[in-house]
């Protein structure tokens, strides 16, 4: 038998010889339009050239065989959910994708006389549009908190645009951190030691890379928010 | 299978022979590796065996054996395409294509398209052709991989 390594057509490894992963002095010209390797035809040509290999793996029929001849796992793909994660003071937070509008640098928040609360930031302008702006820290009865101003990591503050139904709401957070996809099944319980204002608009808690996260719920979100306005 | 003609197709890409072939996304349940089959015993060359797929028994064909006469080499890339078929009393069936170079997937989009020109009824399978990229791909139309014949073969049919 062949060995399996060297038995396919011979690769030639251009990305070490002129590619990113070399040193050469007049690099490949693909480079300037696909920038790394990675994105480049060739290199994916070369990495499904690994599948033609002449012999398969030791056991590898059995293997598969024994994996699909057991019942399907359950996949729960129904009850996926992606939510937005953020930042305010120090609780991550995070609400449904769908509900999101918008996330953009803060703007110049104008104050309303005579109405503005702590609450209610006043109104801002996104792409000529006026949106009140409400200011999350106040909203969850959340403890204002600096991060400590190491300076090794920069902090983006960011206003998002909130959308439900016809009425969009603008709301300041300290941080965007991305989003994240979980199971229904996964959620966790709120724990009791949530403070009151914030205890009642969480849903759940989730868990993403040893961080706690709270879902919020966006009907509630939107009935307090309106409340501020009456 | 009929596809929207406004709206790209994504698709399994294969080989037979040297030629590349795409089977759309939409006429697929599952993409399996090779595995151990139970062999049929005096059936025609082209029945690999029977797969059981999570408890279903599938059965599968070798799509090059059926095409060209030579049976799929066993490397990785070669693969089981699990299709539904449709017995003509309206109960779903699930038939496995076996097919070399199942290395990945393409979107197709609508205005590369082109009628082959050809009809060949031995071959009612063979769908359009796609200009992807510098090669033509062949949509596949999986569905009309059985004659009459090989449907009673494999008790499709009554």
């Amino acid at each position: 038998m062949q060995d399996p390594v060297h038995s396919f057509t011979v690769i030639d490894d251009c990305w070490n010889r002129i590619g990113v992963w070399s040193h050469a002095e007049s690099p490949c010209p693909k480079l300037q339009e696909v920038v790394h390797c990675h994105n480049c035809q060739v290199f994916a040509a070369s990495a499904s050239k690994i599948f033609e290999r002449q012999s398969l793996p030791p056991n590898y029929l059995d293997e598969w065989y024994r994996h699909y001849s057991k019942p399907a796992p359950d996949r729960r793909i129904s009850e996926h959910s992606s939510v937005l994660v953020f930042r305010v003071g120090c609780e991550f937070l995070s609400l449904p994708i769908s509900v999101i509008d918008e996330i953009c640098q803060p703007e110049m928040i104008h104050r309303l006389p005579h109405y503005a609360t702590d609450i209610l930031k006043g109104i801002v302008n996104i792409h000529g549009q006026l949106r009140l702006c409400f200011s999350m820290v106040k909203l969850l009865g959340i403890e204002d908190f600096k991060p400590d101003a190491d300076g090794k990591r920069r902090i983006f503050p960011r206003m998002m645009v909130i959308r439900r139904n016809e009425s969009r709401f603008a709301l300041l957070v300290d941080e965007v951190l991305g989003s994240c996809r979980y199971a229904q099944l996964d959620l966790l319980p709120v724990p009791a030691s949530l403070s009151h204002a914030l205890g009642k608009l969480v849903r759940g808690i989730l868990q993403d890379g040893g961080q706690s996260i709270g879902l919020l719920d966006e009907e509630l979100m939107f009935h307090a928010m309106e409340k501020t306005l009456k | 299978m009929a596809f929207d003609p406004d709206k790209p197709l994504y698709a399994v890409v294969f080989s037979i022979g040297s030629d590349r072939y795409a089977l759309p996304a939409a006429d697929l349940i599952e993409v399996l590796p090779l595995l151990t089959l139970k062999q049929l015993p005096q059936t025609q060359g082209w029945v690999s065996g029977v797969l059981n797929y999570r408890g279903t028994a599938v059965v599968v064909l070798d799509i090059n054996s059926l095409v060209t006469g030579k049976p799929c080499k066993a490397v990785v890339s070669t693969r089981i395409l699990l299709t539904p078929v449709l017995r003509r009393d309206g109960i779903r069936r699930i038939l496995g294509l076996m097919v070399e170079g199942v290395t990945g997937t393409v979107k197709i989009l609508p205005e590369t398209l082109r009628v082959s020109g050809v009809w060949s009824e031995s071959a009612p399978y063979l769908g359009m052709l796609a200009m992807h990229e510098g090669e033509i791909l062949q949509i596949i139309h999986p569905d009309k991989f059985l004659t009459e014949e090989s449907r009673a073969l494999l008790e499709l049919e009554d």
